[in-house]
């Protein structure tokens, strides 16, 4: 089934054929979530990774640490890796992806605190992420891959939001 | 092999995978004891629902979105008005609820993303995008 699986980039294609189930189980890295439709059955049309992670505060420079919680890591969800297969792009699988990456991020961050939504993006992919309000953190190296990031306060008060428009309360 | 994978079950966009026909409604039919008969009556009465195709689309709506809740995570609870909660908890849904333990995975950060995340994270954050909005809303 994974042998199939095409996005385009070979890092990816490597990783859900040879590397997500070993860091899923015995490595314990991340929790793989794979996109699959009966119409289907053979072909995985995309999957994405999660993984807690942090973000170093004790490396800050004293003067940008004034607005941040004073803990000495600052908790964060990873989505390390995210890919559609190119057979099935432009149908919505990417979006239906992110709702549930997204979903799954709230609610791992009620049960482990989190504050952020980490990612590690191609270049290429920077600008659909930001359509989601994920923010470029700008670096000169890593060349090809982009750190975004996006606060999960954003991500809740967009929940509400959803849930507005999902249920109108009829008066008189 | 791939048994360890959590899956995601998709419905795509109307025309689906090369427009590959949709089907049509399926003829559902059950025998329900005399006792259980009853109680479907009391409450198509009190739900103001006239047909039995009817009530079975509002009770796999409802279904639907417990078994939607549970596989997030979540736990369903009801709350009387004095504050007192109840849980629902039923083994077939249990079985699905996930456990959401992630594995701890380090990021390489440098001083320079450090800083330009820290200017970025302190600024007053933007509102939601549409985008946003509507995955949340899984639409």
């Amino acid at each position: 089934m994974a042998d199939s699986f095409d996005c385009g980039e070979q890092q990816l294609n490597e990783f859900i054929r040879r590397y997500a189930v070993k860091h899923q189980g015995p490595h314990m890295f991340g929790v793989t979530y794979v996109a699959l439709s009966s119409e289907v059955p053979d072909r995985i049309l995309g999957y994405y990774t999660l993984a807690n992670s942090s973000i170093s505060r004790d490396k800050m420079p004293e003067e940008v640490l004034k607005g941040l919680p004073k803990y000495s890591d600052i908790p964060a969800i990873l989505i390390g890796r995210f890919a559609v297969d190119t057979a099935f792009s432009g149908r919505g699988v990417g979006h239906i992806l992110m709702s549930h990456a997204l979903n799954m991020c709230l609610e791992a961050s009620k049960l482990s605190a989190a504050r952020y939504v980490l990612n590690l993006s191609y270049a290429g992919a920077v600008a659909w992420y930001k359509k989601y309000g994920f923010q470029e953190i700008p670096s000169q190296e890593n060349p090809g891959h982009q750190k975004m990031f996006l606060d999960l306060a954003v991500v809740r008060r967009a929940q509400e939001m959803g849930m507005e428009t999902l249920f109108t309360v009829k008066t008189g | 092999m791939y048994h360890n994978w959590i899956t995601i079950q998709l419905t795509l966009k109307p025309g689906g995978l090369g427009g590959l026909p949709m089907r049509a409604a399926k003829k559902f039919q059950a025998d329900i004891p005399s006792r259980d008969e009853q109680v479907l009556t009391c409450l198509m009465e009190e739900l103001e629902v006239r047909s039995n195709a009817d009530f079975l689309t509002k009770a796999i709506a409802l279904f639907r979105w417990a078994v939607d809740e549970r596989k997030r995570g979540c736990k369903i609870f009801t709350m009387s008005p004095q504050g007192q909660q109840r849980e629902l908890v039923m083994p077939e849904l249990e079985r699905i609820a996930p456990e959401l333990d992630l594995p701890f995975r380090s990021v390489g950060w440098n001083i320079d993303e450090l800083e330009n995340f820290a200017e970025l994270a302190t600024r007053e954050q933007p509102e939601p995008t549409e985008h946003l909005i509507r995955a949340m809303a899984r639409k």
